[in-house]
Parts: C-alpha cells; sequence; structure tokens
C-alpha cells in the first residue's frame, strides 16, 4: 500500500511539474472576461463585457469571438421571369459560425501576414477564402454572395470586424489591454470562444483561449425546453391560454359595455 | 422596456408589440379578417425570424378570435350553422391544398405563380369590394337620405344564372341567422375554395372568406365578420398546434405580449362595427387590402436590400 502511495505522489509531482514547465513557457498573455457567464432571463437586452489581460512589451492585440463553425442554410433572391424579386433557389454556406467579431488594436492587414491570417481566420479577406459557398458557378459569384452574407450577418449585429477598439497601455515590460464591448441580444444562448492573439512584426507570438457562456435561465429556459421537449403540453396549454385570454377580456368588456 | 423571446431568441420592446397587437385585433374586431397579412411582415421587420413570425400570430389570432367571436355572438353576429359547414370545406380544402403545393412545386417555378396569383387575388378582392361598396354607398344616399339605412338595404338583389344556379342546387339548407338558405353543398364547396387558396398563398384566408359570404353567400356584412371570426378561431387553433408540435416555431412570449393588445383591440373593433354601416365596413376592409396589395407588389418589384434570408422563411 504504502509502495502504491509513494508512486502516486511522484507522478503528482511529475505531473505538475511537466504542466508548470509548459504553462510558464507559453504563459506571456493571460486574459481575463467579466463576466464569464450571461444569464438570459426575459428582461435580458444585451449586456456588458470586459475584456482585459497582459502580455510582453510592444505587441499588438487582436480579440476573436465565435461560436462553433457549421453549415448555415440561405434561400437566395432574384428575379423571378425577369420582373418579379422572390426567392429563386438555396445557397450553402460551410463552415461558418454564427457569431463572429473581431476586435484590435489598430488595422488587421497592417499588423498580420496574410498567411498568418488565413491560419487564424481573422479578417474579412481569410473569412471569405475560408468559406466555401455553394452553388456558385464561379469565384466571382462565390465573392458576391459572401459580401451578401456578411451584410446579412452585420445587419443582424453578430459579424463584425473592429480596428483600433482595443486599449492598450505600456507598463514597464509589458503591455496591458482592455476591450469594454456591448455584447449583442441578438446573438443566441450557447457556448462562444473568446481567443486573444499578441501579435508582433506581423506575426501571432502568444495566444490565450477562453469561452464564453451565455445561457437561458429562469421561465425562459422552462419555457424554451419545454417548447421542445415536451410540444404537445406546450401546444395545448399555449392554446388554451390564449382562448382564456381572449374569453377574459370579452368577459371584462361585458361587465363594462352593461350599459349599452 | 424590453422582453427577451424564448423561442425567437431576440429582444423586443413591449410597447411595440403590444401596440402592434391593439391594431391587427382592432381589425380582426371590425372586419373578421385574421390580420396575418399584416402581423406577419410586421413581425419579420422587427427581427423575428418568418417561421415563428407566422406561427406564433397564429396563437395570436386565437386569442382576438376568441375575444373577437364572443363580442359578435354577445351582439347575435355569429351564423354558427354557417360557420361549421365552411369549416368543414375549408378544413378538407386545406388538405387539399397542401398536397396541391407539393406538385406545383415539383413542378419548378411555383413560387412565381403563388406570388403572383396572390397579388392578383389581392388586387381583384380590394378593387370589386371598393367599387361595389362606392355604387352601394351611393344608391343608398341617393334612395334615402335618412340616418337609418337598413342593414342589408345595400346587398344586390339581382336574378342572374349565378343565382338560379345555385337555388337548383340539391341540400337547400336554411341558414336563420344570415337570412339565406343554400344548399349545404355550395356552402362546403365555397369552404374548400378559400382552404385550397389560403393554403396554398401560406395565409389564413380571413380577407378571401370575406368576399365569399359577402358576394356569393349573400349574408349581411355584420353576420359576416361574426361568423368569419368563429372559422379563423378553429382553423387558428389547428394551425398553432401543429407548428408548436411539428416546428417548435410558436412563441409563447411573444403571443402573450400580442394577446394582450389584440384581445382588446378586438373588443374595441367589434363596437366600433357597430357604429359603422355594412358599406362602410366594405369599402374600408377594401381600401385595407389594396394598400397591402401595392406594399407586396413594390416588395416583388424593387430590388431588395439583403440578398439573401434564412432558410425557413416565406
Amino acid at each position: 500500500m504504502g509502495i502504491f502511495n509513494k508512486l502516486y505522489i511522484c507522478i503528482l509531482v511529475i505531473a505538475s511539474a511537466v504542466i508548470l514547465f509548459f504553462t510558464a513557457d507559453s504563459f506571456s498573455i493571460t486574459s481575463n472576461i467579466v463576466p464569464e457567464r450571461i444569464a438570459v432571463n426575459s428582461l435580458y437586452h444585451g449586456s456588458r463585457i470586459v475584456i482585459s489581460g497582459e502580455t510582453e512589451a510592444d505587441r499588438d492585440i487582436i480579440i476573436k469571438i465565435s461560436s462553433p463553425e457549421v453549415q448555415t442554410d440561405f434561400h437566395k433572391k432574384g428575379k423571378a421571369g425577369g420582373v418579379l424579386w422572390m426567392n429563386i433557389g438555396e445557397l450553402e454556406f460551410n463552415p461558418v459560425p454564427y457569431v463572429y467579431l473581431i476586435y484590435t488594436t489598430k488595422d488587421i492587414n497592417s499588423m498580420l501576414s496574410e498567411s498568418q491570417r488565413d491560419v487564424y481566420v481573422i479578417g474579412y479577406d481569410a473569412f471569405r477564402r475560408h468559406v466555401n459557398v455553394s452553388p456558385a458557378a464561379n469565384d466571382a459569384e462565390k465573392e458576391n454572395w459572401l459580401g451578401e452574407f456578411i451584410k446579412f450577418k452585420e445587419k443582424e449585429k453578430v459579424y463584425g470586424v473592429f480596428p483600433g477598439t482595443v486599449e492598450i497601455k505600456k507598463s514597464g515590460d509589458k503591455t496591458a489591454y482592455n476591450l469594454f464591448l456591448d455584447w449583442p441580444y441578438e446573438a443566441p444562448p450557447m457556448e462562444y470562444k473568446i481567443s486573444v492573439y499578441a501579435v508582433k512584426d506581423g506575426a501571432i507570438t502568444d495566444s490565450t483561449e477562453k469561452s464564453l457562456v451565455v445561457e437561458k435561465t429562469g421561465i425562459l429556459k422552462f419555457l424554451s425546453d419545454m417548447a421542445f421537449n415536451h410540444e404537445i403540453i406546450y401546444g395545448i396549454i399555449s392554446i388554451i391560454i390564449a382562448v382564456v385570454a381572449g374569453f377574459i377580456v370579452s368577459l371584462l368588456f361585458k361587465g363594462r359595455g352593461g350599459g349599452h | 422596456m424590453y422582453f427577451y423571446l424564448p423561442i425567437a431568441l431576440t429582444s423586443i420592446n413591449l410597447m411595440l408589440i403590444v401596440g402592434l397587437g391593439f391594431i391587427v385585433g382592432l381589425l380582426s374586431g371590425l372586419f373578421g379578417v385574421g390580420g396575418g397579412f399584416l402581423m406577419t411582415p410586421l413581425l419579420i421587420m422587427f427581427g423575428i425570424q418568418p417561421t415563428i413570425a407566422a406561427a406564433t400570430d397564429s396563437l395570436q389570432i386565437v386569442g382576438a378570435s376568441t375575444s373577437g367571436t364572443f363580442a359578435h355572438w354577445r351582439l347575435g353576429n355569429v351564423d354558427f350553422k354557417m360557420g361549421c359547414y365552411l369549416l368543414i370545406g375549408g378544413f378538407a380544402g386545406g388538405m387539399a391544398g397542401v398536397q396541391l403545393i407539393k406538385i406545383l412545386r415539383m413542378l419548378g417555378n411555383a413560387d412565381f405563380v403563388i406570388k403572383l396569383t396572390y397579388v392578383l387575388m389581392l388586387g381583384i378582392v380590394g378593387a370589386y369590394m371598393f367599387f361595389e361598396s362606392l355604387n352601394a354607398i351611393k344608391k343608398t344616399k341617393k334612395a334615402k337620405p335618412g340616418k337609418q339605412a337598413p342593414e342589408i338595404s345595400a346587398e344586390p338583389r339581382r336574378e342572374s344564372r349565378f343565382v338560379s344556379f345555385i337555388k337548383s342546387l340539391p341540400l337547400q339548407t336554411r341558414f336563420e341567422k344570415s337570412g339565406v338558405t343554400h344548399s349545404a353543398l355550395l356552402v362546403i364547396v365555397l369552404g374548400a375554395f378559400v382552404g385550397v387558396l389560403a393554403a396554398i398563398m401560406g395565409v389564413g384566408g380571413g380577407f378571401l372568406m370575406v368576399p365569399v359570404m359577402v358576394y356569393l353567400l349573400r349574408m349581411p356584412m355584420h353576420v359576416v365578420v361574426g361568423t368569419s371570426l368563429f372559422q379563423i378561431l378553429f382553423t387558428c387553433i389547428e394551425v398553432s398546434f401543429l407548428q408548436a408540435y411539428v416546428n417548435h416555431t410558436v412563441d409563447f412570449i411573444l403571443a402573450l405580449l400580442l394577446l394582450i393588445g389584440s384581445t382588446f383591440g378586438a373588443q374595441i373593433g367589434t363596437k366600433m362595427g357597430r357604429k359603422l354601416h355594412g358599406d362602410q365596413l366594405k369599402i374600408l376592409l377594401a381600401v385595407i387590402v389594396l394598400v397591402v396589395t401595392v406594399k407586396i407588389l413594390f416588395d416583388l418589384l424593387l430590388e431588395p436590400s439583403l440578398l439573401i434570408a434564412y432558410k425557413g422563411g416565406h
């Protein structure tokens, strides 16, 4: 038993040393997200988030907030019969996140090389190269539909590239950064990835990743769980409440209109 | 004050939605239409996904038409017998329409034909109602300048070929409340006709049912409004349940906010309608239908600002 205990402690010590060694080596950028969880209740109308941290001196900062990449299907509009604008087919964008927000200290193209932008999918140019559009007969058509996609998502406030929004302050041999961000209520409840990159001489030198959890709570969670898991009860209760509401209001008016 | 919606997943201004519900409820009580042709596009404009907007609107109509049907029932304006016959036809027509749309889609370019039919239908119905009731109002004024014009004096009473044909149909039934006698067959077939069109166009069909009752079934306008609401109530109960069960697209909170406005609107609309003459009601409805037609026509002719839309919308 004693031998096992000693072996166990030994393994723990070695493991801790290994973890410390690696984290110490890549611990040249930190990030702190306040809050890390956003509770979505009935009165939710977006939230304020602060992302801050430290890195080595003379670094620029890129903060990328995104959701998991999936295939997203759209209707495309065009002229049918040469006269009427309407849905004329389907379009598939793959892979795309629902939310894609980039905040930086300055213009992305001037601080990061094209190859690095492509590797980390940072900025709309890299995004366009990363995504496939189907059907698209040629590159020009693909470019055109990607433009429409970005326009659509920007209007929804869930896509955006905002250079010059991350503030940096030099303190000795460190660079401290800060981003005050109005989290859009249009971004649906799910888990988001917040990646922070330190950039020097056109390349990413360090990065860190945290998650932001946006989750339904209270009655909102109860209702949406019921709508998806107990749809028959949800449907019947909804109809009963609608009928009863109509009936009650009708009775209220009967009382008022009694003098007629 | 803003409310976050559990299914639509967006935040919406409380006063805006209650106000919108009130206006659409007012129209329901006044004209006996569900108001989906107005409500659904407005909800989409406020950032609600099209499928959720349409499904939630149908639940809202359940509340508004309950409120409106009760108000009209108290005034003696609901012909339950006529409503039930129309419902039987409407239900069968709706099922046939859903199958028909599948066949049309397979033939290709169906959406173009459907959209065009929709606009033409709205335009023709609106224009016909407008000019017919305008003429009737002029005639009434000439014939009786006094205030107390009888309710159905403006109804045309020409014995056309159509009238003699429908009089020769079997199963002639007396509809006491409406004061008309028709073949039950005719009523069911007309209900089915509206059901087919409503299913194809993806609308509730109130704006089609009202002219059918007025011009083909020759019912007095006030009974038309009450009976139409009674019929809409049952159609929308069925649609709301199916949308909640199959598509999970009914947003309860959104429907509730709309209901607050629309149930009150339906009551006030019914009271307002009592003070108006049948032809005045018809001409007002005709104007609204024509305005909506022009709006849809513009949407179809002008290039939209966004050339893509989430799949699942109309």
